[in-house]
């Protein structure tokens, strides 16, 4: 039944990708139906339980295999769950556009490479199928063929090739010293290597994850991010930034927790580096989106501050915090991909990009408003929406954990990003709603049923995540108990 | 064990603000109408709880998988009476509606976060955890951002844009506070007492000060109170009402529970407390003294009576175990001072409704021929003045005494509270000095026309306003029944013994002859002598004080503005820092200077390949697309793609993504090399 599974899984989208790159005429029925069959296998592989299936072998030792574990499969019902629901949207989004085949085809490419990632059952699977997402990503970005698009794709492209290849020093690195073939909880790193942790180690995990982090935004490998998210078509830009910068979280996940253990960073100079790089990185992400004017490319930045949320939960190496991180994962998903979905709404039927042009838009609009207030207010931390408990989980951990300077700098640096995040948040909503005297001339109409109704889910999710979300933490708990 | 009216009735203003919305898209009226209902919808269940209290049978209600941390309520007496008074005036507020918002826009709106703001309201009043306070409490802070912003003038906007900010910074604090205190504290029920002997004092300081930010914010104590004066004259009147009635008392709320329950062993704090408490009570006296403006007055003295009650909260504290008056005071003051600001803003919010002028010069002579809006002003003001024998004059009588209580427990410093017992009286006569300003001028002085006999509010609103314009009469008449009963009930939730007080003593009319003396001294020096002057048309007041001079637009806002433009900068700077270096790098290094290089349009490779596939397509041409042909010349195509593809190139080269990428195969071959050949 498993061994099926692990088949179907990842040939579920494969399958319609590749029919969407051949086939003359799109079938929306058939892309709708694909992605509820890549949810509906995913969900079916969570009921079946833990397992390993080796796949192929290149070389002795060079072994690719799948697994499934707890990790992989709340990524997996994610990541499928949102490219769902984005997907979806994009059925009506894409009515209207030239050629909506090709775009599927590759959206249904990077589903097959996430679902592959999810199940990676070593860390060389999991390098390849990180490569073959952004070979199968990056022409999304492309999709308008403007100069602009081209331009941001490349920077994409070598930019996240730069990033696994410095992500496979470390993989090589790590293959080379762990004990056990495949991914195990608390890593498995040689005992002669735990003991005296060589500088080699540490080099390579900190390259490692750098490299990994570009795909999640982390500073100083971030700038592609804000260049190529806004420039692809909108459901594109959501499953980028709601979904596949998660790839990079999850790879990180996976090296720190799952390879190479705790130990080996637990007080090293790469924990103090690294939780530097994502402090900053959350501090520039948030101010710069304060800046930006483009809806899109606000979201952007947003998006690389709140990974680093993520990531700073992760690098803490306690539990809480590590709690908070992978919940913040999924909400942030949720979250962030009804922003961009809304923000399609409003630049397609609203008329405008430009945040500054959206006065009064909320008259005219206003589920795709209200679901875009919901999720901001959560991205913002607000209680009880969603965004909060995550943020609180987490920063309460960064307390508990006592790192030095960390355990105040921490939640002090999240609570400013916050501060900013309404910053660039909350204007927009507030024109949007209470435009005030001045004259409104705006075009806009309200967004079709089939582009609405994904939002409400998402925005719905975001808040009910926010009132009642055990079932999701005890599953959390259940794989953090196991690593630390 | 669990009660369930109390998240029944939380829940059902929560309903309700759906339905009311639903229903208002239809008919703007049915919209109040539904807000009337779930107010009184809640106030059933609440009004059970209270009864319930009041047998001494305090309820609770927990459920801990729900939201972040739990939710837990529990309606002892103080808290099922604010919830339930909470209700109460939300009610009066929405009988008050009908006439305001007579063909005014967007009431569904207003209607729908009223009701959120109630929901949010009852259960931070009847939170028993401070996860639980704080959820209810950012909740109401929010929803009741559309109050002020409802005309969307430029003036409500601003003021909007104040509230919400200082809303969310303390916020913010508030968050921050909480994360720093230690987690027995979150953990802990109000209901079970306070914070354990195990929790060091030291560590507690910082967390309970960034809470107070948020807390003291919303009640508008000194220094954040800068939104206040601006966002209630921006409100619609029912709002403003209960913005001061009600939300006002949540920050207060919050206030208490740090006090009682967190940082009940701290003299430090009581001590920040009282002194804060007297700053509020004596510059909002000042401020109300010197406003022209009928609301903004009212705003003022807002502020001034939460120090009186900040002032209670710090002698309940500082007298520890003695703290029973104040408790009871400051219980009592809070609910008179509910009671006194729903009737003087009511009655002020006719005035605006009627004329739609809130400047006092505007109003002179408005009430003239309206009795029974005298006689409803009259109640409220004798109230907060503090006259015997209406009800403000028990509570602050019962200030008083904790206040001279203190200063006998003093061994030495007790000239500073001696001081600060005058001051006490001092702000006493401010309040009676600015109610009297307003009382003479709306009532007293000649209107330039005489009014006409129109009738000026609803029959509805008449006999609401006229029941609760009974309390502070009553109440007065009889302390013991009304001020010792939620005197007793704010003690218990303080955890403090009440004691009996005798209300009428010859001390206790002292004090309120003194303030009383010093207020009629300050309206006929400071009022009369020098705030107006009388013209033509009547008496003219005046406000010395410029109106740019205050702290928001001098200090707050440019603070802020400043901060934000350097945190920009400073993410600017180092977001673009590896890119550029890589730049300079190649500049400097390569001598790289001319940017734009042309490009031939093709090499020998593309043309050869173009023409190959072009002979190709003729070929095809000639056999299968015969009936459509192709018409692509191929080797200029490739030649045009090449071009673009090297500019590409170029422009990659030049970026810092290149090297990395450059560097990261490096890397690999370094690695490569340690690995196998090492």
């Amino acid at each position: 039944m498993q061994s099926i599974l692990f088949v179907l899984v990842p040939a579920i989208p494969l399958f319609f990708g590749a029919w969407f790159l051949f086939a003359r005429r799109f079938r929306a029925a058939a892309a709708g139906a694909g992605l509820a069959l890549c949810f509906a296998a995913v969900a079916a592989l969570t009921i079946t339980g833990d397992g390993v299936q080796t796949l192929f072998s290149v070389a002795p030792g060079v072994t690719f295999m799948f697994q499934s574990d707890g990790a992989g499969r709340l990524f997996g019902l994610l990541f499928s769950g949102v490219f769902m629901a984005a997907g979806f949207y994009a059925l009506t989004y894409f009515k209207h556009e030239k050629n909506p085949a090709r775009f599927f085809a590759f959206y249904f490419f990077s589903l097959f490479a996430l679902m592959c990632l999810c199940l990676a059952g070593s860390l060389l699977t999991m390098y390849l199928c990180f490569e073959t997402l952004t070979l199968c990503s990056f022409p999304m970005v492309l999709y308008d063929r403007t100069k602009e698009a081209v331009a941001a794709g490349i920077k994409y492209l070598l930019y996240s090739i730069a990033g696994a290849m410095m992500g496979l020093f470390g993989v090589i690195y790590l293959t080379l010293h762990t004990t056990s073939p495949t991914f195990v909880a608390g890593g498995s790193l040689t005992a002669e290597l735990l003991a005296d942790p060589p500088a080699l180690l540490l080099i390579a995990l900190f390259v490692c994850i750098l490299g990994f982090g570009t795909k999640a935004g982390l500073f100083p490998m971030h700038g592609w991010l804000p260049t190529a998210h806004p420039i692809a078509p909108t459901p594109a830009s959501a499953v980028l930034s709601g979904v596949i910068v998660n790839a990079g979280v999850l790879c990180i996940f996976r090296v720190i927790y799952f390879a190479a253990g705790t130990e080996a960073m637990r007080g090293s100079w790469v924990q103090t580096a690294l939780l530097s790089l994502s402090l900053l990185t959350v501090l520039i992400g948030s101010a710069q989106a304060l800046r930006q004017k483009h809806i899109k490319r606000r979201l952007a930045y947003s998006t690389v501050s709140q990974i680093s949320y993520i990531l700073f939960g992760l690098f803490l190496l306690q539990s809480a915090a590590a709690e908070g991180a992978l919940l913040h994962t999924v909400f942030h998903s949720v979250m962030k991909t009804c922003l961009f979905l809304c923000a399609g709404a409003l630049i397609v039927y609203g008329g405008t990009a430009d945040v500054d042009e959206m006065r009064g838009i909320g008259k005219i609009m206003p589920v795709t408003m209200w679901c875009f207030t919901v999720a901001g207010v959560g991205l913002v931390g607000i209680p009880p929406l969603s965004g909060f408990l995550s943020k609180w989980v987490l920063a309460r951990g960064a307390v508990q954990s006592g790192m030095p300077v960390f355990y105040w700098l921490g939640p002090v640096v999240l609570l400013v990003s916050a501060l900013l995040t309404a910053g660039y948040i909350a204007p927009v909503v507030l024109t949007a709603f209470f435009p005030g005297d001045a004259a409104v001339s705006l075009r806009a109409r309200r967004a079709p049923v089939g582009m609405i109704v994904p939002l409400c889910i998402l925005a719905a999710l975001a808040l009910l995540f926010g009132l009642y979300s055990v079932p999701l933490r005890n599953a959390v708990d259940t794989i953090l108990r196991a690593l630390l | 064990m669990n009660n369930h009216l109390l998240w029944i009735a939380v829940l059902l203003p929560l309903i309700g603000a759906v339905f009311a919305y639903a229903l208002g898209r239809r008919r703007a009226r049915y919209a109040l109408w539904g807000m009337l209902a779930s107010s009184l919808a809640a106030l059933i269940p609440l009004s059970v709880l209270l009864w319930q209290a009041a047998n001494g049978q305090a309820g609770g209600w927990t459920s801990a998988s729900l939201c972040a941390a739990g939710i837990s309520l529990a309606s002892d007496g103080f808290r099922a009476l604010y919830a339930w008074l909470s209700a109460l005036l939300w009610v009066v507020a929405s009988v008050f509606s009908f006439s305001y918002f007579k063909g005014k826009e967007n009431v569904p709106r207003f209607v729908f976060f009223s009701l959120l703001t109630l929901s949010a309201a009852v259960g931070l009043f009847l939170s028993d955890q401070l996860q639980t306070t704080v959820l209810f409490f950012e909740v109401m802070s929010l929803a009741s951002y559309p109050w002020v912003a409802h005309s969307e003038t430029k003036e409500s906007l601003r003021a909007a844009q104040s509230y919400l900010w200082i809303a969310v910074i303390g916020g913010l604090c508030i968050l921050m506070g909480m994360l720093l205190l230690p987690g027995e504290l979150l953990a802990m029920r109000y209901s079970q007492g306070f914070a354990p002997e195990t929790v060091p004092a030291s560590s507690l300081m910082l967390p309970a000060v960034l809470m107070l930010v948020g807390f003291g914010a919303k009640a508008g104590a000194f220094p954040l109170h800068v939104w206040l004066p601006k966002a209630y004259p921006a409100a619609p009147a029912p709002a403003t009402a209960l913005l001061s009635a009600v939300l006002s008392k949540a920050g207060v709320f919050g206030v208490l529970l740090l006090s009682a329950h967190v940082m009940r062993e701290v003299a430090a704090w009581h001590i920040l407390i009282f002194w804060l408490g007297i700053a509020t009570m004596l510059l909002g006296g000042v401020w109300a003294l010197l406003s022209m403006n009928l609301i903004r007055v009212l705003a003022y003295s807002s502020m001034s009576q939460i120090g009186f009650i900040l002032v209670g909260v710090g002698l309940y504290g500082m007298l520890s175990y003695h703290g029973g008056i104040a408790a009871q005071g400051l219980a009592a003051h809070m609910v008179n001072h509910s009671a006194f600001k729903m009737l003087l803003f009511l009655c002020a919010g006719v005035a605006v409704m009627r004329t739609g002028k809130r400047h006092l010069n505007d109003l002179r002579g408005f009430g003239r021929g309206k009795p029974l809006l005298h006689v409803i002003f009259l109640m409220g003001m004798l109230g907060i003045a503090g006259v015997p024998p209406f009800s403000g004059f028990a509570s602050k009588s019962l200030l008083h005494e904790s206040l001279t209580e203190y200063i006998h427990l003093l061994h030495g410093g007790a000239w500073l509270y001696t001081a600060a017992e005058w001051l006490f009286i001092l702000a006493g006569g401010l309040t009676a000095a600015y109610m009297l300003k307003l009382y003479v001028c709306l009532f007293r002085e000649r209107p330039e026309a005489e009014p006409a006999k129109t009738p000026y509010m609803t029959r509805a609103s008449v006999i609401a306003l006229s029941v609760l314009a009974v309390f502070p009469l009553l109440a007065g008449l009889f302390p013991s029944v009304f001020i010792g009963g939620i005197g007793r009930a704010g003690a218990e939730f303080l955890q403090t013994e009440a004691r009996a007080v005798s209300y009428f003593s010859a001390e206790n009319l002292l004090g309120a002859a003194e303030s009383i003396g010093i207020g009629l001294l300050l309206y006929f020096a400071v009022v009369r002598g020098l705030l107006s002057e009388k013209t033509e048309g009547g008496r003219s007041y005046m406000n010395p004080v410029p109106a740019r001079v205050n702290l928001e637009d001098m200090l707050y806002r440019p603070v802020l503005k400043m901060l934000t433009a350097m945190a920009a900068w400073f993410s600017w700077a180092v977001s673009l820092l590896p890119e550029t270096l890589a730049a300079w790098l190649r500049r400097a290094l390569l001598h790289v200077r001319a940017w734009r290089v042309p490009m031939p349009g093709g090499n020998r490779f593309t043309y050869a390949v173009g023409d190959l596939m072009n002979g190709c397509v003729s070929m095809l041409n000639k056999t299968i697309l015969k009936n459509r042909p192709a018409t692509v010349d191929f080797s200029v195509a490739l030649a045009a793609g090449n071009e673009e593809l090297g500019r590409s190139m170029k422009r990659l080269k030049r970026s810092l993504s290149y090297s990395l990428l450059l560097f990261c195969i490096g890397l690999f071959g370094l690695l490569v090399y340690l690995i196998f050949f090492k």
